[in-house]
């Protein structure tokens, strides 16, 4: 569906894009992942023929990407990050001027808006203008402006922001159900449980290039992450917390007060180990929690924990 | 000082845009000045720069031909060709200024008491026809009573005498004394200055404010420690130097264009006229504050700017005389600063010396002025409150 | 597609109704001054008030020739009543002279063998009184002249025979009724047709995508920029198109200004001159990088040192112009427009070559706009 091969893209001096891949295939729900100014949203960008390239190539079903492809257009809904809908016209009326730039026939139109408006929720707002919605409905409308036309290939930057969780669980929903009927959409987001819960296929990028790509679970194998367990001791001396340090099984410990966070290695559950080690102490245990990894975790792994400067 | 240098940083946003709109009021206001202002000192009443065509249908008659050399004397003869197309041309490229049509028989006519009609054409917007006017009338009613009162005289003898009559000219003597040499250009420049340091004060603030004064930034700044107080007070101090700058640069500008020389600058007179245009820079901020508090969108600021700016200059007899509005025009323009800031700096910059008159006129206007300072500024803050208020 | 665009264009445009509010108030409150202030300036009768003048009697009282009660007498305007010189006595010419810095008088007469005026600046009022000094004196000349020929001759109303005598007519040449004053109101219209120039620049703002987010989702759909242009552009034009027509009903229907009875012609000028100012404010928008808000900053200033050339604020600087910076002149798109209206007061028939000449301006402004809006088929984010 969207290929990109080699991609460079430069800003005088910056390279925002440094030979950047992505293949996304038909069907899928495609995660792209990074820090502030990793360059997604360049990547979106030249995706869709607003930027130009310095080197590689860029094809959208199976096509080259220009901004006269117009057949290539008709099927592509862009859902901006950036709320992107006009102040003077209400809720309907705004769908239908963005559905207009793809579907000429007034009566398919027509049809079209009204799915959208019942897709998203949006029926009791039908005359509203924006100023008078929420911020989850502004990108209720949002979402609805970029797939009236029910393009096959949804692009969606970061639709999620400021929303409150029942808008975000209905979107995501939604997301889930357009793809069911064979959308393939491409999500960049920050919030990493939405892109656990919802991408099939996604790819960790930094510095304008594709770090980790695969499945949630690839990339969590990837990575040198088992579990973690948090765990409150009753009794323990430092020599115990020493002792802890140097099982085999155990990559980490982190005390804060009086409970110890130890991060496992990769592998099989090494919880039965660890509590066996405890009870030969006789170190009672007060409180005991399991955490699996998260995708939020070969985040950090992979792109680090210092702060970013965004450009 | 925070909310100070945020309001810099937003002006540096748009400087260019900004910088050329003051670029285009400077020249403005130059190019007015010039066209306007020159040889006001110079006392001169006459028609000699004057271009004055004539359609002569009368041949060679000595009373037409008299008449032709008359006006030549006054004013410069310009020749626009031949045909009604001829002359509506040359008054609309402003190719002449006056045009004279004899008609066939007009000496003849005058002679035997029943002269024929000249007709005379002019610019719309040019009154120094009448004058033109007036001695064409004038000469021609004196031929014509030399011819019925000495009808024994030959004709070269009666329009000898009409020209010796006509000839003198009442001099004008220069009412100031040769030491209180003024600058009447600058003077002007300060007259025509209100438009610019309005309309380029209101459209820069207003660019600004439209940006600090977006809603999720006036919350964020209201739930902060910094007192609603003092964020005003940073606010208008901005605004202040702003404004400042642009005043200093318009009047450093106007004082290079007239050649000011410090003897000029320091005087009462320019005193007066620097610190009548200091307190219309500051309605000028109080003003932009005022449209800045009611909207914050740009192109409904730079709409109002061009109301109030453009509108109170005409009002206020800064691009036409006072003298020539109507006194219902007047009465409104009495309403607005611009009318007693051009009245006030009319008053000491025209007059010869800074006598009780012209000073009492300066002062009224510049106290009247003050307390539309005064409204506006209380008037924002009201707006201001009214917005507080109502959590918007 | 189009049909849509513009009909969504047209909607948005309408329903901004602050931005349609100032845009119009400006040149119907400036109309109506103008009808306020013109109505009598055209029969110049500048003069009004009785002007204000110091009188020092000479030396010597000549019982013949009174100038004081000559000057005393002379009437304001036709009826008679008023007078157009009030007389104040100074004792002598220093009292004189303070009394005319003062600004209590417009000038002293100082009388004596040959009378002297005394002022320190040239006004409407100054030029009235010295030609009425002028023509005080050269009547004295004449009626001495006269009774050095012939002692016996009555002199009694020569003076009053040689001020009404009129021999000439001011000739109109304007084929309608179209008062003078007219002027003024064409001007406004062309800076309301040149008030244009913001839409216009709004319209390349909106549809790109580096400006605004709607531009952005506008760039990516199936809809071309030149449809999308075209579309949202001939609706904001209509709009203004619609704006200075309102102007015109106002200046003729409210306010009973005449301007001319070639209407139609006077409509198709205003049309063009609207599409002229609109393409002018594409072009600004098309030439000029930056954002926005740097964008109308830009248009404005062009807009308004177009106007300021065609003597709205002075008419004075549009002769300077004509006569030092005659180039300026004829480039100026504002002076376009007001020259294709101040064609309808001076000729008698319909001048063409001004409406081609906005035309070609007009298609040298689309050129730009398609030149620089289309080699941005990669918009630069």
């Amino acid at each position: 569906m969207i290929q990109m091969n080699g991609v460079v893209k430069r800003y005088k001096e910056l390279v925002a894009l440094d030979h950047f891949d992505l293949h996304v295939q038909a069907r899928e729900i495609y995660g792209l992942l990074g820090p502030n100014g990793s360059g997604k949203s360049t990547a979106i960008n030249c995706m869709l023929a607003l930027l130009t390239i310095q080197k590689g190539d860029i094809t959208v079903f199976g096509q080259q990407m220009k901004p006269t492809s117009y057949a290539l257009k008709r099927d592509i809904g862009l859902v901006p990050q950036e709320v992107a809908l006009m102040e003077e016209l209400n809720v309907q009326e705004n769908i239908d001027y963005f559905c207009g730039l793809y579907v000429a026939d007034v009566r398919k139109r027509k049809q079209l808006v009204d799915e959208a408006i019942a897709f998203c929720g949006l029926e009791k707002f039908r005359k509203f203008l924006p100023k008078k919605l929420s911020g989850g409905l502004k990108r209720r409308l949002n979402i609805a402006c970029g797939i009236a036309h029910k393009p096959r290939l949804l692009i969606l930057d970061e639709p999620t922001v400021a929303v409150d969780p029942q808008s975000r669980n209905s979107i995501l929903e939604g997301i889930r159900q357009l793809n069911q009927h064979g959308v393939t959409v491409l999500y960049t987001s920050h919030y990493m449980e939405e892109v656990e819960q919802l991408c099939t296929m996604i790819t960790i990028m930094d510095k304008g290039k594709a770090i980790l790509t695969g499945t949630k679970d690839e990339l969590k194998a990837s990575v040198n992450l088992g579990d973690q367990v948090r765990i409150r001791l009753v009794n323990h001396s430092r020599q115990d917390v020493d002792a802890i340090r140097q099982l085999p099984f155990i990559s980490r410990v982190d005390v804060q007060e009086d409970t110890l966070v130890l991060d496992m290695t990769r592998g099989e559950s090494k919880v039965a180990g660890l509590i066996n080690f405890l009870e030969q102490r006789d170190i009672a245990i007060g409180e005991m929690s399991l955490r699996q990894p998260t995708l939020n975790d070969v985040f950090l792994e992979v792109t680090g924990k210092e702060l970013r400067d965004s450009v | 000082m925070t909310v100070f240098k945020a309001f810099f940083q937003a002006a540096r946003r748009n400087l260019w845009p900004v910088i050329l709109y003051i670029g285009i009021m400077v020249m403005m206001s130059v190019m007015i000045t010039f066209s306007m202002g020159e040889k006001q000192d110079d006392l001169v009443v006459s028609t000699q720069d004057y271009r004055l065509a004539v359609y002569n249908h009368d041949g060679e008659d000595p009373v037409t031909r008299g008449l032709i050399s008359f006006v030549g004397d006054r004013a410069r003869l310009v020749d626009i060709g031949e045909g009604e197309r001829a002359v509506t041309d040359a008054l609309f490229w402003r190719d002449v200024d006056y045009v004279l049509d004899i008609p066939q028989g007009f000496g003849q006519s005058l002679l035997a008491g029943e002269p024929m009609q000249l007709k005379t054409y002019a610019s719309p917007n040019d009154y120094t026809h009448m004058y033109v006017d007036a001695y064409v009338n004038r000469y021609l009613a004196t031929l014509r009573l030399y011819r019925e009162r000495i009808p024994q005289e030959d004709l070269a003898q009666s329009i000898a005498r009409v020209e010796g009559d006509l000839k003198q000219e009442i001099p004008i003597v220069q009412a100031k004394q040769a030491e209180e040499d003024t600058n009447t250009t600058m003077a002007w420049y300060f007259r025509y200055i209100s438009y610019p340091l309005l309309a380029a004060i209101t459209s820069g603030v207003g660019m600004v404010m439209a940006a600090l004064l977006k809603r999720n930034l006036v919350l964020r700044t209201r739930v902060s420690s910094l007192s609603e107080t003092r964020r005003n007070g940073q606010m208008v101090l901005a605004a202040l130097t702003y404004s400042s700058v642009i005043w200093v640069v318009l009047v450093v500008v106007g004082a290079i264009t007239s050649r000011l020389s410090l003897a000029h600058v320091l005087t009462p007179r320019f005193g007066l006229m620097l610190l009548g245009s200091f307190l219309y820079m500051l309605i000028s901020m109080s003003i932009a504050l005022l449209a800045c508090a009611i909207t914050q969108k740009q192109n409904v600021i730079t709409g109002v700017t061009n109301v109030v700016a453009l509108g109170s200059s005409f009002l206020g007899g800064v691009f036409v005389p006072i003298e020539v509005l109507g006194e219902g025009v007047v009465r409104i323009g009495k309403v607005l600063p611009a009318y007693w800031y051009t009245t006030a700096v009319r008053a000491v910059g025209d007059a010869g010396e800074l006598g009780t008159a012209p000073l009492h006129t300066y002062w009224q206007g510049m106290g009247i002025m003050t307390l539309m300072l005064g409204v506006l500024l209380g008037a924002t803050l009201l707006v201001n409150k009214i917005r507080r208020q109502r959590g918007i | 597609m189009f049909r849509t665009v513009f009909q969504y264009n047209l909607l948005i445009t309408l329903r901004q109704k602050s931005v349609l509010f100032w845009s119009l108030a400006f040149p119907l409150l400036l109309s109506t001054f103008f009808s306020m202030a013109f109505s009598n300036i055209y029969t110049a009768e500048i003069i009004r008030e009785p002007i204000p003048v110091a009188y020092v009697a000479p030396a010597q009282v000549n019982p013949l020739y009174n100038l004081k009660d000559i000057l005393g007498d002379i009437p304001l305007g036709q009826d008679g009543e008023a007078r157009l010189l009030e007389l104040h006595t100074a004792e002598n010419t220093e009292q004189a002279r303070t009394m005319v810095l003062d600004g209590q008088v417009a000038a002293a007469v100082m009388d004596g063998g040959l009378p002297q005026l005394m002022t320190n600046r040239v006004g409407p009022q100054q030029v009235v009184v010295k030609q009425v000094l002028d023509q005080v004196d050269a009547t004295k000349q004449t009626i001495t002249g006269l009774m050095r020929q012939n002692p016996l001759i009555p002199v009694s109303h020569i003076a009053a025979e040689l001020n009404q005598m009129d021999y000439t007519q001011t000739a109109s040449i304007n084929r309608d009724r179209m008062t003078p004053d007219s002027i003024y109101y064409f001007a406004l219209l062309a800076m309301t047709c040149l008030g244009a120039c913001s839409a216009g620049a709004m319209i390349v703002i909106l549809q790109q995508a580096d400006k605004s987010a709607e531009g952005a989702r506008g760039a990516i759909s199936p809809a071309s920029k030149w449809l999308r242009v075209a579309a949202a552009g001939t609706a904001s034009w209509l709009v203004q198109v619609a704006m200075s027509f309102i102007v015109l009903a106002y200046m003729t229907l409210v306010l009973g200004k005449h301007l001319g009875d070639n209407i139609p012609y006077l409509l198709v000028i205003l049309a063009v001159g609207t599409l002229m100012g609109f393409l002018l404010g594409m072009a600004v928008a098309c030439m000029v990088r930056g954002s926005a808000n740097a964008i109308l900053g830009v248009t404005t200033s062009v807009y308004l040192f177009s106007s300021f050339l065609t003597g709205l604020m002075s008419d004075r600087v549009k002769r300077l112009v004509d006569t030092s910076l005659p180039w300026l002149s004829r480039i100026n798109p504002g002076t376009m427009i007001v020259d294709a209206l101040y064609s309808l007061y001076y000729y008698r028939e319909n001048n063409y070559q001004y409406l081609i000449s906005m035309l070609l301006a007009c298609a040298l402004f689309a050129a730009v706009v398609a030149v620089t809006l289309g080699r941005r088929y990669h918009d630069s984010i």
